[in-house]
């Protein structure tokens, strides 16, 4: 190679460090800001019960509150809580707990997608629920007849056990992936989370 | 023809009667054809319509119509449309200021019918007239002499060469060529379209239009960038059929590449050439060709055609050397001398000046003849009668003995090219031999006169101008070689300079042609071929030719130069055929113009510079965006807002305050590589990183119930943007250091205008953004002034990269070239 004619001034090694550094602090902050950006929409309860809101309908007995959502491309997915609470060991316990999700897959991903191959996300989320019985029945969700796991258990910590029920469902409408789960809790959990299923209508 | 042609007599008392020069007119016999004295109209609309670049940019236009985008078509018609009529004005000015000066220099014809003499203009002429012959008198059709007269006619506007050649009955005389001295009548045989000035003329008018390589690599770049866009426009078009793209979306996307194209950059030229234009009136020069002063700062070579050109067309007689006889004596003789002869010429007029007396009456008088080479005179109140005899030491020499001082003397003078000529006198003679102009046998040598050509007075000055800056002189001539080496000695030429003559030329194969046109810087007794062949030899070795040139005979080698530049009182077919007419025949407006070619070429260069960084960064980022998102980065107001601010005002200073300097002798694009490629990827990579984080931004503020198809562009877009035009505006000071600081891509400048226009265009951009109105109008978002000062500090730090990339040179080594 031809050693290159240069007539600048040739910058130091620590120019270059200087350059790095303030690059990587530019990156840095941006990606900060996204980040906080994103955790403070994740956390907005009314983007959150908007979020769910959009993915289907639902009544949840003395109104409800969001904890978290997000909608990032494809993925919309939601958690709403009953603004009852069951207080126990000084720690309060929504008595029930929506999550719904809504996937909508590429087309190319998944072009035979149905409700026997749909990924059953919701059973990877875990949390304080322990399953003792499990059931499955036939129930309408979202306008068609879906098999519904039904879960009985409870709900236990290192201060509290409480009796619980879960509601796990998913279907699939024109290429969308529907999901719910429905935690209650409490000793009318059962029929509680029997009275959120059947109010759900997917959007 | 009913004139007998010999009879003296009736030819010189009658010549055509009235009546048949009318039956010879109505028989298409007359004179009445009409020489173009510049281009026509046609030709220069045509010229200046009819080009690639134009084709290109209607098509454009015609895009931007069909696609309903009626005002960015619009910009693109004016932009191209004023281009055109800036240029089509410039050189109609031009033509007509060349037409003028024809008229000024047309001749009247003086012809006998019916025995008397009539002034007529030229066209009136026809077959069989005869005209009369003075000296300074131009021949106006080609014809014979006629009659006892004797004339001395100089054909160098034909032939290149300046020998006088003397012409007596039976001779033929050509159009375009001059009589010296002497009188006499000729009769006309050819006429209108069959003289030689015409046919000449025909050829010059043939159409000739070299472009600068300025023109060359702007119509590369804007090829390319045509090509580009089309191959864009194909994809987009595939993408439409393929995917559910809105047609509006296509739409924004044709017109956006179709911006691609850099139309901004026809402006600068435009712009550039206007103002050079402008800044060369009363600069003695006629710019016919608008490009003709960029094209001057291009030349590595200058090639004169002629000794007239450096030399005013006088001698001067310079020295006096006694034979035998006091000075004072020899001075008195010559006074004497010079004032008496009757029929006069050059070597004569050149003593006069030198030493006026007044005139003594003659006895006897043998005039100058150029093929005799001596005139001879016999006072009448010399008691004892003697002759003087004044010629040619050559000549003079066989009949008188000259001792070896004299002849030493005379060798050393014509080896210097100096015209020497010597003053003799004889006491014996034959009054009847010499009447028939026989030589006294018997001659004294009583001195030796010396003349030199007078050089032009800013000859000189102008040569050592363009040898400063480069440029080569050659004197390419029909001259007699020592002739013309003895004047580029006194015009300041290196006295070693190889002196080569025609017919040495004519000995050499093509490959030693070309050589020797590279090495010899004098060439004498050349041919027009010659001429031709010298200025293409030079061409094909790379050099920048420009070639000066006054008569017919330099037509041919003219149209072979880069840069054809002709005297004002040449023929009419140079001044039709040069680039550039210099009025009162003096270059001493060359050097001016050769720097506001500089001028001109770096204005132009500092805008492509900056819009090759913008197309190049626009492209690379539709194709990024395209491959990382799945979208476009621009819509078309934003691309409008870009260009306009970015580069669009910028180019628009850069040819106003650009300054005359160093040119690149190589490619311009490759001299740009150093600025632009750094800058251009470096910024496409920052303005990808910038776009990409506030698409996140724009999907994370998607509303609730919003699918990713909603997502809102004009945000990224907005984000887009402006870092584009921020670097944009930050590469006018790295274009034009105004201190140390800045230095990277471009050597230190110290002009801070530039960086104060890129200020105001900043904050014009900030004002936009702040007028709700305005930020709407071209579909900007507001992003708040955090993310404005955060976009701003990215843009400095890019800053620091790209000079971190110029200053390490490390594009350069990373390719393992020198972009510089």
């Amino acid at each position: 190679m031809n050693k290159p004619n240069n007539q600048y001034p040739t910058p130091s090694i620590w120019e270059a460090m200087a350059i790095a550094a303030i690059a990587v602090g530019l990156v840095i902050a941006a990606l900060t800001g996204l980040s906080i950006k994103a955790v403070n929409n994740t956390v907005d309860p009314k983007r959150a019960e908007a979020i769910a809101l959009s993915i289907m309908n639902y009544n949840i007995p003395e109104g409800s509150r969001g904890l978290f959502g997000v909608n990032v491309g494809g993925l919309k997915i939601a958690e709403v809580v009953s603004k009852s609470n069951i207080v126990q060991q000084n720690q309060s316990l929504p008595e029930i707990s929506l999550l719904v999700a809504e996937i909508v897959p590429e087309e190319t991903e998944n072009p035979n997608l149905t409700e026997e191959n749909v990924v059953p996300w919701s059973e990877y989320v875990e949390d304080d629920f322990q399953a003792n019985q499990q059931t499955t029945v036939n129930k309408l969700f979202c306008g068609s007849n879906v098999p519904v796991t039904i879960e009985q258990g409870v709900r236990t910590s290192l201060d509290y056990s409480l009796p619980a029920v879960r509601y796990n469902a998913s279907t699939v409408i024109e290429d969308r992936q529907y999901f719910v789960k429905i935690t209650t809790t409490g000793k009318d959990a059962l029929s509680k989370a029997d009275l959120v299923f059947n109010s759900l209508i997917c959007q | 023809m009913s004139n007998q042609i010999g009879d003296d007599q009736l030819i010189e008392l009658q010549g055509l009667t009235e009546a048949e020069v009318s039956e010879r007119r109505s028989s298409g016999l007359g004179n009445n054809v009409q020489l173009q004295t510049s281009r026509s109209y046609a030709q220069i609309i045509r010229e200046n319509i009819f080009t690639f670049i134009n084709i290109a940019f209607v098509a454009i236009s015609l895009v931007f119509f069909l696609l309903r985008r009626f005002s960015d078509g619009l910009l693109v018609v004016v932009v191209i449309g004023g281009g055109i009529l800036i240029n089509i004005y410039q050189e109609i000015w031009a033509k007509n200021k060349l037409d003028t000066i024809a008229l000024l220099h047309r001749p009247l014809a003086t012809v006998i019918r019916e025995g008397i003499e009539k002034n007529i203009d030229p066209s009136e002429i026809v077959v069989g007239d005869i005209l009369t012959l003075h000296p300074g008198d131009q021949i106006l059709v080609d014809g014979v002499i006629v009659g006892k007269g004797k004339v001395e006619i100089d054909e160098s506007l034909l032939t290149g060469e300046s020998d006088e050649i003397p012409k007596i009955a039976g001779d033929t005389v050509y159009s375009g060529s001059f009589c010296v001295s002497g009188s006499a009548y000729y009769q006309a045989e050819k006429v209108g379209t069959e003289t030689v000035a015409y046919k000449l003329m025909t050829g010059a008018r043939s159409y000739r239009q070299v472009l600068t390589p300025v023109q060359r690599e702007i119509n590369l770049i804007i090829r390319i960038f045509f090509l580009t866009a089309c191959f864009l426009w194909i994809l987009v078009g595939i993408s439409f059929l393929a995917k559910d793209h809105s047609l509006n979306d296509i739409l924004q996307k044709f017109a956006v590449i179709a911006g691609l194209v850099p139309a901004g950059l026809l402006i600068t030229i435009t712009l550039a050439y206007g103002l050079g234009a402008v800044r060369m009136l009363g600069q003695d020069l006629l710019i016919q060709q608008v490009n003709a002063v960029e094209s001057l700062s291009n030349v590595n070579v200058l090639c004169l055609d002629k000794t007239g050109t450096l030399t005013t067309n006088e001698i001067t007689l310079q020295q006096v050397y006694p034979i035998n006889i006091s000075l004072a004596e020899l001075l008195s003789i010559l006074g004497d001398y010079a004032a008496s002869l009757t029929t006069t010429n050059k070597t004569n007029d050149a003593i006069a000046l030198a030493h006026p007396k007044k005139p003594r009456p003659v006895k006897l008088e043998v005039a100058f003849s150029s093929a005799r080479k001596w005139s001879a005179l016999v006072f009448q109140d010399d008691n004892p009668a003697k002759v003087y005899v004044l010629g040619a030491p050559e000549i003079l020499e066989s009949s008188c003995p000259l001792t070896a001082e004299v002849k030493n003397y005379i060798h050393t003078g014509t080896q210097q090219g100096l015209r020497l000529v010597l003053l003799a006198k004889a006491l014996r003679f034959d009054s009847v031999s010499l009447e028939n102009e026989i030589l006294p046998s018997e001659l004294t040598a009583l001195g030796i006169l010396v003349f030199s050509d007078v050089l032009r007075p800013e000859a000189k000055e102008t040569l050592q101008g363009f040898a400063k800056a480069g440029v080569e002189i050659k004197i390419i001539s029909g001259d007699n070689p020592q002739t013309v080496a003895a004047l580029a000695i006194q015009a300041g030429l290196d006295p070693m300079a190889l002196v080569v003559s025609g017919s040495e030329l004519a000995l050499m194969d093509s490959a030693q042609l070309a050589q020797t046109a590279l090495n010899a810087k004098i060439f004498g007794r050349i041919t027009p071929e010659q001429k031709a062949m010298l200025v293409k030899a030079l061409r094909d070795a790379g050099r920048y030719v420009a070639m000066t040139g006054d008569g017919v005979n330099d037509v041919l080698s003219l149209k072979q130069a880069n840069l054809a530049i002709a005297m004002e009182l040449g023929s009419k077919a140079t001044r039709a055929v040069a680039d550039i007419v210099l009025l009162k025949n003096s270059f001493a407006a060359l050097p001016n113009a050769f720097i506001e070619g500089q001028r001109i070429r770096n204005g132009i260069l500092d805008a492509m510079k900056l819009f090759m960084v913008r197309n190049i960064c626009v492209t690379l980022l539709i194709f990024s965006a395209a491959v990382v998102t799945d979208s476009f980065p621009l819509e078309n107001k934003q691309s409008a807002i870009l260009a306009l601010l970015g580069v669009g005002f910028p180019t628009m200073v850069t040819p106003v305050w650009a300054k005359p300097g160093k040119i690149y002798s190589g490619s311009m694009v490759r001299s740009m590589l150093h600025f632009v490629l750094p800058a251009s990827l470096s910024l496409t990579l920052v303005a990808l990183l910038i776009y990409l984080l506030y698409l996140v931004v724009a999907v994370l503020n998607l509303p609730p119930d919003a699918t990713s198809k909603q997502i809102d562009f004009s945000i990224p877009r907005t984000a887009l943007v402006s870092i584009l035009i921020m670097c944009q505006l930050l590469l006018l000071p790295f274009l034009k250091p105004p201190a140390k600081a800045w230095v990277g891509g471009e050597p230190y400048s110290g002009d801070v205008r530039y960086s104060i226009t890129a200020l105001i265009l900043l904050v014009l951009y900030f004002v936009i953004l702040s007028i709700p109105a305005c930020r709407d109008f071209f579909d900007l978002a507001e992003l708040g002034l955090k993310s404005y000062a955060f976009i701003g500090l990215v843009s400095l730090e890019w800053c620091l990269i790209v000079r971190f990339m110029w200053r390490s040179r490390f594009l350069d080594r990373f390719l393992g070239v020198d972009l510089s």
